[in-house]
């Protein structure tokens, strides 16, 4: 797992309420409970809140499985020219030490 | 600094090393399973902290879960308040209280049932909202409702909302429910016409139950057609929102608070508030990382009007008041005015005493000499605030929590009525150990941020303002003084003789409803029955032949303390039955309750009726009035089975109950 894959499971684990859950890139909405409507704006603004990205309206309609929600956030970090590295609430305001 | 302190201060400083390979330890254990490895790691790893990550306190949250002790697992989950501001933190720390409840309910200083209804998909905000209610320390069961129902849930009486029996309904509504044209020819008629529609739902609650509403306002788009000439010209909708917010504040009746999503809006950014992608989407008017703000100003006014806004506001004095260390720097060294980070403290000190005017106590808790300290304040030309702004002065070398506690005692509040402001992280950290009742503001190291800190602290939000709230530090530094009477006087008799007290006692009138029903919402501890009428039942009760109500006003010679007691009764066939009998907890000692039950013996007798009838319900903070009525004679008839008591006094038999320090004068 890339850190991507890693941060991306993270978010998908607090916002679906979901300790052990596993994204892998064939996941699709249905597969994960609480991706439903409701769920999917949760999860795609928590994405944004956390890379400082924004997607639009078109994006926001048709991404409901990982992998293609992986590869259009791949594309905007590249086109911003930052690492994948997300900004996490946390880390904006206390980092963990070290 | 006392050792302790020092041990403290060493404890705060972050593990910078040792803490990396810690975290990935504690995660690895929680993966496999082990929370029981995890969770005192994940605990060592947050007393690094003053204020832990929202994920790490999440994180123990979640370990405490699956260990099933779910009150630990709580208090952890408010940290995340504190710690951010991030819509995934706290919607999901939103979901994981609403599962920890589900086990029992919180422990808190209070509890209530919360419904919220709105004009947008408000599912985020009310899953939000319990978290940042339970910060202040209220309980929450919320209703939430169905998409854009406000109308219908409260316009019909028998709607699932007033079915949920809420003591407060937050409506949560955005400016596209309100029917305002771009452009008016009539502007005074239609803002007239829309307020008395949002006018006619708030009435609807009156009538239908006795909650209170939340009322958010409305916050205006950032687009007008009329540019910068929007706000001068009264049709615009930019123009008419403003006035509608307005007349809506203006006329807000007793059970109606107000959120000002107004100000707020722009606080955060208009432009931030707004995305209009989450609204095409999902009918999302707020946008979702303004969320948690929107929550936790609604949770301030829900507290508020569950009477537990704190009440005093304890400060600290070397880089608080003042810059540098009086004891050593002295008089002429401290920085305070003149220019750069001496301003920035007259600045802070301008806005403690603006919050003074309007009803918060200000306390001294500082290490130092008294002399030197006081010095400063009869001295220094630049110290704007002065000794007799502030109610209780305790400068000396003991410990911090130890002296909060002896302000508490000299004002005769609570330890969970006071709010520490203090520069010192180890102080706080001291204080959050040992006295956790009291609340502490963290200041930033620089001055210049103080008067915002302090201003986002939310524990102090006032129902309204009233000329009682105004007097207030003239009334507590008159008990003070009393108190230090009290201690020296010979006898308590002599003492109460000295003060010349003087009620005026008559019935409830519409000049004192504010402060009638801001007493009987707030009062704890000296309350008999605890009935929180709303202000339309006060209303009634004031109306009905049927029921007496008086209210008492107390003077002194040293003070005005203002309207301080009440109670209503119910005339019965055969008695005069005490419905609700309290009193504020600053006046306590003085024999206001003797004057009070002498009056409705009198009351009773004019009446014709020979007995005078009283309940005692009891709570967790009222033990104080346990044997009130037996103490002025009454015997007991029986218990209820919520443990309530009722008690009866014999008029025939006994003859009226007289106030013997207090004497009557007219209204």
């Amino acid at each position: 797992m890339t850190s991507l894959d890693h941060e991306l499971q993270d978010i998908a684990r607090a916002v679906f309420d979901a300790d052990d859950l596993l994204l892998h890139d064939s996941t699709v909405a249905g597969d994960v409970p609480g991706w439903d409507s409701l769920g999917h704006i949760n999860f795609i603004f928590s994405i944004e809140e956390a890379f400082e990205v924004s997607f639009t309206d078109d994006e926001f309609a048709n991404v409901d499985d990982v992998g293609s929600l992986k590869r259009l956030l791949v594309q905007k970090l590249a086109a911003r020219g930052s690492s994948v590295q997300p900004i996490t609430a946390d880390s904006t305001e206390q980092d963990y030490p070290g | 600094m006392d050792r302790t302190v020092e041990q403290l201060a060493t404890e705060n400083v972050p593990a910078a090393f040792a803490a990396e390979p810690a975290l990935s330890e504690a995660e690895a254990f929680r993966r496999a399973g082990d929370e029981a490895h995890a969770l005192p790691i994940y605990i060592d790893l947050a007393r690094t902290y003053e204020v832990p990550p929202a994920k790490l306190s999440a994180s123990i949250a979640r370990c405490y879960e699956h260990l099933g002790s779910y009150q630990d697992a709580i208090s952890w989950l408010i940290r995340v308040v504190d710690a951010t501001d991030s819509f995934l933190a706290w919607s999901s720390a939103g979901a994981t209280l609403a599962r920890l409840t589900k086990h029992a309910p919180a422990r808190a200083r209070a509890h209530c049932r919360v419904a919220v209804t709105g004009s947008y998909n408000v599912s985020q905000f009310a899953k939000m909202l319990p978290l940042a209610t339970l910060r202040l320390g209220v309980g929450v069961t919320s209703f939430e409702s169905l998409y854009g129902q406000y109308q219908q849930d409260l316009l019909d009486r028998r709607s699932s909302l007033y079915r949920s029996k809420p003591h407060q309904i937050v409506l949560a509504v955005h400016e596209g429910a309100v029917k305002l044209p771009e452009n008016s020819d009539s502007p005074a008629v239609d803002v007239e016409a829309e307020s008395a529609r949002w006018k006619r739902l708030w009435d609807a609650v009156g009538d239908y139950s006795a909650a209170t509403i939340i009322q958010h306002n409305f916050a205006p788009r950032p687009e007008s057609v009329f540019g910068n000439l929007a706000s001068g010209l009264p049709g615009s909708r930019y123009a008419m929102l403003h006035a509608l917010n307005h007349i809506l504040a203006q006329s807000a009746p007793g059970h109606v608070s107000i959120v000002d999503c107004e100000r707020l809006s722009a606080n955060f950014g208009r432009a931030r508030w707004f995305d209009d992608r989450y609204w095409l989407r999902s009918k999302q008017a707020v946008a979702l990382d303004a969320l948690p703000l929107l929550a936790r100003q609604s949770a301030a006014v829900i507290a508020s009007r569950t009477g537990l806004s704190r009440k005093c506001l304890v400060l600290d004095l070397d880089n608080t008041l003042w810059g540098g260390i009086i004891g050593e720097d002295g008089i002429n060294g401290i920085h305070l005015g003149g220019d750069g980070s001496g301003e920035a403290f007259v600045a802070f000190q301008d806005y403690l005493l603006a919050l003074k005017d309007r009803g918060v106590l200000l306390a001294i808790a500082s290490k130092n000499n008294e002399a030197d300290a006081r010095e400063v304040f009869e001295r220094h030309p630049e110290m704007h605030i002065r000794l007799n702004d502030i109610s209780a002065f305790v400068v000396n070398w003991d410990d911090k929590p130890a002296n909060l506690r002896r302000i508490a005692a000299r004002l005769g509040i609570a330890l969970d009525a006071l709010v520490l402001v203090d520069d010192n992280p180890a102080e706080r950290q001291m204080v959050r150990r040992l006295a956790p009742d009291v609340d502490i503001v963290s200041l930033p190291p620089d001055p210049s941020g103080y008067r915002r800190a302090l201003a986002d602290y939310l524990g102090f939000e006032p129902v309204a303002v009233t000329l009682e709230d105004r007097m207030r530090t003239t009334q507590y530094r008159a008990r003070a003084a009393a108190h230090q009477l009290a201690s020296s006087a010979a006898d308590i008799e002599s003492f109460l003789s000295e003060l010349r007290m003087e009620a005026t006692v008559a019935p409830f009138d519409d000049l004192r409803f504010s402060r009638i029903a801001q007493l009987c919402g707030k009062t704890n501890q000296f309350n008999l029955t605890t009935r929180r009428h709303s202000p339309a039942a006060l209303r009634d009760f004031m109306a009905n032949p049927s029921y007496v109500t008086r209210y008492l006003e107390l003077r002194d010679r040293l003070t005005d303390h203002g309207l301080v007691a009440l109670a209503i009764a119910e005339i019965q066939p055969d008695a005069l039955d005490i419905d609700t009998f309290l009193m504020s907890c600053r006046v306590i000692g003085r024999t206001v309750e003797e004057h009070l039950l002498a009056e409705l013996s009198r009351s009773a007798a004019r009446l014709g009726l020979s007995t005078l009838r009283g309940t005692y319900v009891p709570t967790a903070k009222n033990g104080i009035v346990r044997d009130l009525y037996r103490r002025f004679g009454f015997q007991r008839l029986s218990g209820g089975d919520d443990g309530a008591t009722c008690w009866e006094y014999d008029l025939r038999a006994l003859g009226p109950i007289t106030s013997k320090f207090i004497a009557e004068s007219q209204a």
